[in-house]
């Protein structure tokens, strides 16, 4: 399979001014149980992730499109191949050095339970700051929270707020560390349609404005037409990619796999 | 992370509140008893501290016998040493005294107090010396004549009785009547302690309680400006050679008398620390459990924290600050309850009056306890909370169905067969301490296998509820099953209960079983006469030749005791008729049992300890022997090892015994604890009956000694033991009651858990009635399953303790079946009662809110 990736081509011009890809997969091969019972979430994936990129992830239920994020994510190991963030090989690092690496250069938004229902909205946004015994940037912290909207919500607990204010709680937690790259698996899943664009348009302008990175795992076509560029997943490989990918188009691509 | 630990706390403080109240009742308990122990201790620390607080010096003699049970006893001194001591120099005054066995009978005829469960009665002479008497006259005036006597405040107050009232007294001479003279008052306290007080003048007291011309002490007090140390120098200096005493300082005897009603009080610090270590140890099943269950729901929030960086052990150390809190609150909390239990128990008690004593040491090891308690429960959930993975986020959180883990079966079976092992072992090799040991291995072998019998047990004990409840009998096995580890810890906390108490209902029931067969095939005799007195003093020799002069009766055969030295070591001497190893069945291994005239019968245990063997000679004197007197430094009277007895079926009557003769030649006022008697041949207890009751009604003793058949006999053993009943219902109760909360609080939690299911049930058209039901039904199986291990567990020891013990008097080993069945059913019936808010609770639930939960 031949990698496909935005960056590495020599044929783009702008790769002499890129900056290196905020995370990058290898020969990515992860494999549940063993013998013949064995499946094959992905199946030797290599991809870069280019920084300051929203990078959506396409692929119908099982293609292995959540396990890549996953494993990119250092929440789960592979089983051969590599994955770096920015240049550190995730396969290197202990339990609690990739502990440390999710806490201060990775951010994350699920799709549900993405706050910790005992803390209020603010305290849930610092969280990982906390964690880390770090002292806030007030500065970066206030541009988040306002970008957010939710500046009149921060002493509320989760329970108090929508499920759309929840999500966006959990961009903001996410971007509270400046994080290398940011992962978002079905952000909109549990939302209605005008919460989710809400949370799609924002993460949006996290990269556009605050020159993030996302990588947005997703099998809605709308959510899709939000990020820079689509890869589509099928059977634990890259099968296609998409740039400026819009709602019509991915859900052409995504027909096609069910021929 | 504090704050998130913090909150935690807060955000869970009501599925905690059990864990709280586990954590404040072991505390309360422990703090109790301590406090208790420290308000005793000061309390009679301060009360001796003033009965002895004019007395400087103190005589006595230096013959002393430790007594297994209550303080040394020791001979008595001449009273003339009273004028020699006040010829000292630097003395002020001295006095003697005199004490011993003195027991007031009411108005009703009942003896007042009950020296073997409670405070003792004592008696003594009023002191004429008023810095050596620690009573004051409260009402009317000292006893002035050998008729009269003063009783202390309480036994006043108790009984009715005041100055001019005529009241009958039982004494080492019988029961005599006497007038009050006065009413006393023991420093600021009504009675010393809770104990009852008669006071005679110093001769009635002599032959009451002493010997005439004999006193036990003589005090006294020093001039100004001499020492205490100064004053016992000089009391030594006068008093003759080979007087056989000693002189100790006032404040020597204040820490003598201190230490000793410590020591006496310890048992019963040990006997409460026992429940208050039950209590903790059931409970910290309960705590492990709460921090399992509530570790549990909130994997997700576990993972969502590691998965936004949150290090293992930050979610360890946050789990562990809330056990931390809960441990510490929960455990203030139950000391503040302690000192409840500590003034109720005071007052149990009868200790002085005065306020409790918290002292710094008892709160600091009560509130350790608690929060160590908690901690040291809380660390396996702890971990457990840091090997979260933070994928566990994404997904739906699975209920833990592991109940087969190779390694735990393996480790259980490998303790059960060690265990069972180790029991047998005990049992047939009689060591009572490897079958203790062997249990306490197949307990934790319980604890390990449990999670495995969890479903198999509880299915199967779960099939009648499944038969006769339909759905909601078949939903509430399925649910006792489905989380084998919660059901097998939550039974946990019963199993220790359970386990205890039949425990020794087993070990009580054998006893008593073991106790009436050796009655009925053994007991030669057909009445008892008992002294009802404990032991203290008995009945005057005169009842028991009275009653062996009767026509109908074949033999009478007293028993008595006194304290004595053999070969120099202090020691308890019986004397009685040869007569009593046939009736008693105490039968000879070696020699003979005739008790003749220097003759001693060793027991079997005791002759090996000290390597005694038939036709050894031994030197046997007795506490202040009469063959003796006056022959200052003659040498011990030597006596004849005649035959070595069995302990015999009654457990024996002591490890020395010598004949009547020999006995009352040594001991000038012997009297009799018991009298066995043996009938003619073809008289019937009936017909013999009435003569002999008249006996001891002539004797003036009807009041306080008990003539029993040997049915009665038995029953009375047997109501001894019931005082057994009473503590294990105790037990019970208190192992219950945390059990209980244990059993709430998992159901609590299962039924939060499954908010979405029951609602799916409660949709699809299951009733409230039927909810419940299962709710319910599902706590009793766990209950019981927790009850029919701790059942096995104590049917194993009760087995293995009576079997090894065999030969020390449990020839039977009975299964108290109907208590044992009572036990079950109390079981069960907590795990109902637990249940009923839950199931409450549950049936009350808003269907489409329940669906809709998260």
């Amino acid at each position: 399979m031949e990698a496909i990736s935005d960056s590495s081509s020599p044929s783009d011009a702008s790769v002499a001014f890129a900056p290196p890809p905020a995370a990058r997969a290898v020969d990515a091969v992860k494999t549940y149980g063993s013998g013949h019972t064995a499946v094959v979430a992905l199946g030797g994936v290599t991809v870069d992730i280019p920084t300051g990129h929203y990078t959506a992830i396409m692929g119908p239920s099982g293609s292995g499109k959540s396990t890549l994020m996953h494993c990119m994510a250092g929440l789960d190991s592979l089983t051969s191949g590599q994955v770096f963030v920015g240049d550190q090989d995730l396969g290197t690092l202990s339990e609690d050095q990739l502990t440390l690496l999710r806490r201060d250069r990775i951010g994350f938004v699920f799709q549900a339970f993405n706050l910790v229902p005992t803390l209020t909205a603010g305290e849930n946004i610092s969280l990982p700051l906390t964690l880390a015994g770090r002292k806030p940037d007030q500065a970066w912290l206030d541009t988040v929270i306002d970008t957010t909207g939710l500046r009149d919500r921060l002493s509320h607990r989760p329970s108090e707020l929508s499920g759309g204010q929840q999500q966006r709680v959990a961009v903001a937690r996410a971007l509270a560390s400046r994080p290398a790259i940011i992962f978002a698996d079905e952000p909109t899943g549990n939302l209605d349609s005008r919460s989710g664009a809400e949370i799609l348009d924002f993460m949006g302008r996290a990269v556009r404005d605050m020159g993030q990175t996302i990588v947005m795992v997703t099998h809605d076509p709308v959510a899709a037409s939000y990020a820079d560029s689509a890869l589509f997943l099928a059977d634990g490989l890259i099968v296609d990619r998409m740039a400026d990918p819009t709602a019509e188009r991915v859900l052409d691509r995504l027909k096609r796999f069910g021929e | 992370m504090l704050k998130v630990a913090l909150r935690g706390l807060w955000g869970h403080k009501l599925r905690l509140i059990i864990t709280f109240i586990a954590v404040a009742l072991g505390v309360a308990f422990i703090g109790g008893v301590l406090v208790l122990t420290d308000t005793m201790n000061r309390a009679f620390d301060d009360l001796f501290a003033n009965v002895y607080k004019d007395t400087d010096a103190v005589v006595r003699s230096d013959q002393k016998v430790d007594s297994d049970f209550g303080p040394e006893i020791r001979g008595n001194i001449d009273e003339s040493l009273v004028k020699t001591v006040q010829g000292a120099r630097g003395v002020s005054e001295a006095e003697g005294n005199v004490g011993g066995f003195a027991r007031v009978i009411d108005r009703n005829g009942d003896p007042v107090g009950n020296p073997g469960m409670g405070a003792p009665t004592l008696g003594g002479n009023w002191n004429e010396v008023d810095a050596l008497n620690p009573f004051n006259i409260s009402a009317g005036r000292p006893p002035s004549s050998e008729g009269q006597v003063v009783i202390d405040k309480k036994t006043a107050d108790d009984t009715g009785f005041g100055p001019g009232d005529k009241i009958r007294v039982q004494t080492r001479d019988g029961v005599n009547t006497f007038e009050v003279s006065g009413v006393a008052r023991f420093g600021t306290q009504d009675s010393p302690g809770g104990a009852s007080y008669v006071l005679w003048t110093l001769p009635s007291a002599q032959r009451l309680m002493g010997e005439p011309g004999k006193v036990s002490t003589v005090a006294a007090t020093a001039e100004s400006g001499v020492s205490q140390e100064q004053l016992a120098r000089n009391i030594r200096e006068v008093l003759p050679k080979g007087s056989n005493t000693q002189v100790i300082t006032g404040k020597e005897i204040i820490n003598e008398t201190q230490d000793t009603i410590k020591s006496g009080l310890r048992f019963l610090t040990v006997f409460f620390l026992i429940f208050a270590i039950i209590a903790v140890v059931v409970g910290s099943f309960v705590i492990y459990n709460s921090f399992t269950i509530i570790v549990a729901q909130r994997t997700r929030e576990m993972a969502l924290l590691r998965a936004v960086g949150a290090r293992r052990k930050q979610v360890r150390r946050a789990v562990l600050a809330e056990a931390v809190i809960v441990g510490l609150v929960g455990s203030a909390v139950g000391f503040l309850a302690g000192l409840g239990i500590a003034t109720f128990l005071a007052t149990l008690l009868s200790v002085p009056e005065g306020a409790l004593a918290i002292v710094p040491s008892s709160l600091i090891t009560a509130i350790a306890t608690g929060v160590i308690v908690t901690v040291f429960s809380a660390l396996l959930p702890a971990w457990r909370a840091s090997r979260v993975p933070p994928l566990a986020a994404m997904r739906e959180v699975a209920v833990d169905t592991t109940g087969r883990s190779r390694v735990r079966l393996t480790i259980g079976l490998v303790l059960m067969v060690l265990g069972v092992a180790l029991v047998l072992v005990g049992a047939f090799g009689a060591s009572p301490a490897q079958v203790g040991i062997g249990v306490a291995l197949a307990f934790l072998a319980i604890l390990f296998l449990a999670p495995t019998l969890a479903r198999p047990v509880g299915n199967a004990l779960g099939a009648p509820v499944a038969r006769l409840r339909g759905v909601a009998g078949q939903l509430a096995r399925d649910n006792a099953a489905r989380n084998p580890r919660r059901t097998a810890s939550t039974a946990a906390a019963l199993t220790i209960g359970v386990g205890l108490v039949s425990f020794i209902l087993i070990i009580n029931s054998s006893i008593r079983a073991s106790f009436d067969k050796t009655l009925e095939e053994n007991f030669g005799g057909d009445f008892v006469v008992d002294s009802g007195t404990f032991g203290a003093v008995g009945m005057p020799p005169s009842v028991a030749r009275k009653i062996g002069a009767l026509p109908d009766v074949k033999l009478a055969a007293p028993i008595r005791f006194q304290p004595a030295f053999v070969n120099g070591k202090g020691t308890t001497v019986t004397g009685s008729d040869p007569g009593i190893f046939d009736m008693l069945d105490i039968k000879l291994i070696h020699g003979s049992g005739d008790l003749g005239q220097g003759d001693v019968v060793v027991s079997k245990t005791e002759a090996a300890a000290k390597h005694l063997k038939v036709g050894d000679t031994i030197t046997l004197a007795f506490i202040d022997d009469a063959r003796l007197r006056g022959r200052p430094g003659a040498a011990a009277p030597k006596a004849r090892v005649a035959g070595i007895s069995e302990a015999g079926p009654t457990g024996g009557i002591g490890n020395y015994t010598v004949g009547l003769a020999d006995f009352d030649a040594a001991v000038p006022n012997p009297t009799d604890v018991q009298v066995f008697v043996q009938l003619k041949p073809g008289v019937t207890v009936a017909e013999a009956e009435p003569t002999i009751k008249r006996t001891i009604d002539e004797a003036g003793l009807a009041a306080t000694a008990k003539v029993q058949s040997v049915d009665e006999y038995k029953d009375q053993i047997g109501s001894q033991l019931n005082v057994f009943l009473v503590i294990i219902g105790a037990l019970l109760v208190l192992a219950l009651i945390i059990a209980m909360l244990g059993i709430v609080n998992t159901i609590v939690l299962s039924v939060l858990e499954r908010t979405r299911e029951l609602g799916l049930l409660r949709a699809v058209g299951m009733r409230r009635r039927q909810v419940r039901a299962a709710v319910r039904w599902e706590s009793a199986i766990i209950s019981l399953f927790g009850t029919v291990l701790g059942l096995a567990v104590g049917i194993l020891g009760g087995w293995g303790i009576v079997r090894a013990l065999r030969d020390e008097g449990f020839q039977v080993f009975q299964l108290p079946i109907v208590f044992l069945l009572l036990v079950s059913a109390a079981g069960v019936l907590a795990g109902l009662f637990a249940a009923l808010l839950p199931a409450w609770a549950a049936g009350r639930m808003n269907v489409l809110d329940a669906i809709n939960t998260e």
